[in-house]
């Protein structure tokens, strides 16, 4: 005899294995509309990291700039030389000794109209033939090169002073302060302060100058510095002078992940409870983030403050191996009710859900700072105020002993949470690297203590949570 | 697609949230298509394991109280041909959770019970008892039908 079940299963099977039914008219914007979110989620994911390394070439840009810039400014004596441009007949032997006297007195710095007009003339690359011109005649963006120095090298026995200069023109009778790139310094002693002072400076700040020939006693500027300058490009400075700036803001921002350390203990002697929490309650991911400024003062000092923001998610499972769900269903007959059917049935319901917290700190912290080249590190401690609280998910009931919900659409009997947590106790170990003089990277190690529990004093168990986590950021000096 | 989605989902509701997640999954994982098999097959595929994944959220390991105790009832064939195809797929969602899930894929897609138990996350001996309930559930419906529909 055929099995009727296989019967039944054929008849099901061929009538509803290819049976279509249209749905709902909403489905397909729905599904429309997701997609498109997720397009703009990724296209907001890849504008999130066009933007972050954007930002980040630039901050390192402008710090490299920062310390390329060529400064044409009164700085301090002891970095800087001054060369005096002018026409004045000097004694080669003296311009030295004076220009140092006047570098460390610039109120010596002759007056304009003390000198008499002077003649400027124009250089332009590899060109020898330097020509005579008024100052008027050189134009905004002209090369100048005095005439103190071209006529000291067009001199009989000279050697001919190619002159390739670039960037801003150096006017006549402008005292022009040039930074001495200190890797060079030991190269001074290798020729006489002479004319070392005027004429082999100018070439190294430029960077360009080309002495195409050297004789013996006949040199202007040792042929290392030309070679140096020809062949190497002058390297940004790496470090920020913390020594001629004993004070600065530090501008960070960082993110990273965390481990949260929930404590959990009972207050009221309600173990079974406790253990319901312990049992249904497990940790998960937790990061954090934070904006934060620093002062630097005297050197080595800093005061920290800004926003800090740790987020903690823990998952709450529950399984209820008794449920019973009931069905009541009225049967009607040719339109005629007859009765009512009921269904009990009995299983196993499992629950899950992410819950999550979220704690918005501004933090006051004190640190030191040692440094050693381009790296350093800085110890840092101090405490944090709580500004937000927010928390969201299941938990059980300490009234009902029921999966509840808490958060803003919270079925909890009772209140579990404190609104603001008050105080927190933290420290942290910053190493750092200098990209650039005004732009460096972290990794920072952190430990936080929230010093009072998360739970108000009327909930069965007392839940406190520490906070171990490491920050990667960039710190720009202002 | 729906229809599939209606068989395994408990509401109409249920079953376009499956429906839109579905092709949802279809749209974003259109490039692991493997031109192996038929396209409808894949996208089948993919509305049947969504599906169950939503049955799983909520997963209840149903036992009936009732219809254990009810006679082998050999039910006409030809009762059930007769009805339609809204009112066989309303015969099955009408199926619970458990056995709803067992049927369809035993009984309606043609897996075998092992797979089926691995794809649910039950004992293949559970997989049999409840088609075999879900059988007599259907029956007991589908009785109730019949005199309906022919009165003695």
């Amino acid at each position: 005899m055929e099995n009727p079940n296989h019967k039944l299963d054929e008849i099901f099977r061929r009538r509803l294995q290819d049976a279509e039914v249209a749905p709902p008219p909403f489905v397909w914007p729905a599904v429309e509309s997701a997609l498109q979110k997720r397009r703009r989620r990724r296209w907001g994911m890849w504008l999130f990291l066009l933007g972050t390394i954007l930002a980040s070439v630039w901050l390192w840009q402008s710090g490299a700039l920062n310390s390329l810039r060529l400064k044409l400014k009164p700085a301090a004596p002891e970095d800087q030389a001054l060369v005096t441009v002018t026409d004045h007949p000097m004694p080669s032997e003296t311009i030295g000794e004076s220009s140092l006297k006047i570098a460390e007195n610039p109120a010596a710095i002759p007056e304009q109209e003390d000198v008499p007009e002077t003649k400027a003339f124009r250089a332009t690359k590899n060109d020898s033939s330097l020509k005579p011109q008024t100052p008027s005649e050189t134009g905004a963006g002209g090369k100048v090169l005095s005439p103190d120095i071209v006529a000291r090298n067009q001199s009989p026995g000279k050697t001919e002073f190619q002159q390739n200069l670039k960037g801003d023109a150096v006017s006549t009778n402008t005292p022009v302060y040039l930074s001495v790139d200190p890797r060079l310094q030991g190269h001074e002693t290798q020729v006489s302060n002479t004319f070392l002072t005027l004429d082999q400076r100018l070439p190294i700040a430029r960077a360009e100058s080309v002495v195409s020939e050297s004789k013996p006693g006949q040199v202007f500027a040792p042929k290392s510095f030309q070679q140096h300058a020809r062949h190497k490009k002058v390297q940004p400075k790496l470090c920020y002078d913390f020594t001629r700036h004993p004070s600065a803001w530090l501008i960070d921002v960082y993110a990273g992940p965390s481990l949260a350390q929930r404590t959990l203990t009972s207050r009221q002697d309600d173990e079974p409870y406790l253990k319901q929490r312990l049992g249904t309650e497990q940790r998960d991911l937790a990061f954090n983030a934070g904006l934060r400024a620093s002062l630097l003062f005297n050197r080595n000092f800093l005061i920290r403050t800004g926003l800090h923001y740790d987020h903690v998610t823990e998952v709450f499972e529950f399984i209820d191996p008794t449920s019973v769900v009931t069905s009541i269903n009225q049967v009607f007959v040719n339109g005629q009710f007859i009765g009512v059917d009921t269904v009990v049935t009995y299983g196993e319901s499992y629950q899950k859900t992410y819950n999550r917290y979220g704690l918005l700190d501004i933090p006051l912290m004190l640190g030191v700072e040692m440094r050693q080249g381009r790296s350093g590190f800085s110890v840092n401690a101090g405490i944090s105020a709580n500004v937000l609280f927010q928390k969201s998910g299941s938990m059980i009931d300490p009234g009902t002993r029921e999966p509840a919900r808490f958060g803003s659409d919270g079925t909890l009997s009772q209140d579990v949470f404190r609104t603001r947590l008050g105080l927190s106790a933290g420290a942290s170990i910053q190493w750092y690297w200098h990209l650039t003089s005004h732009f460096r990277v972290f990794a920072e190690p952190s430990f936080r203590q929230v010093l009072r529990p998360v739970s108000v004093s009327s909930h069965p168990v007392e839940q406190r949570y520490s906070i171990l986590g490491i920050r990667f950021g960039a710190t720009k000096i202002l | 697609m729906y229809a599939v989605c209606l068989r395994y989902a408990r509401t109409r509701e249920d079953a376009a949230d499956i429906l839109q997640e579905g092709f949802l999954k279809v749209f974003t994982k259109l490039g692991q298509f493997q031109f192996q098999g038929s396209f409808e097959g894949w996208v089948r595929r993919v509305m049947v394991n969504t599906a169950l994944r939503a049955y799983q959220k909520q997963r209840y390991d149903f036992e009936q109280t009732g219809y254990e105790r009810l006679p082998e009832t050999a039910v006409d064939p030809d009762a059930v041909a007769m009805l339609s195809e809204a009112e066989l797929l309303k015969l099955v969602l009408n199926l619970p959770d458990g056995y709803r899930a067992v049927f369809n894929l035993v009984a309606i897609e043609g897996y075998s019970h092992a797979e089926a138990a691995e794809l649910l996350g039950i004992q293949e001996s559970t997989s049999r008892s409840q088609l075999t309930k879900a059988r007599r559930h259907l029956e007991v419906e589908v009785g109730k039908l019949d005199k309906i529909l022919l009165p003695d």
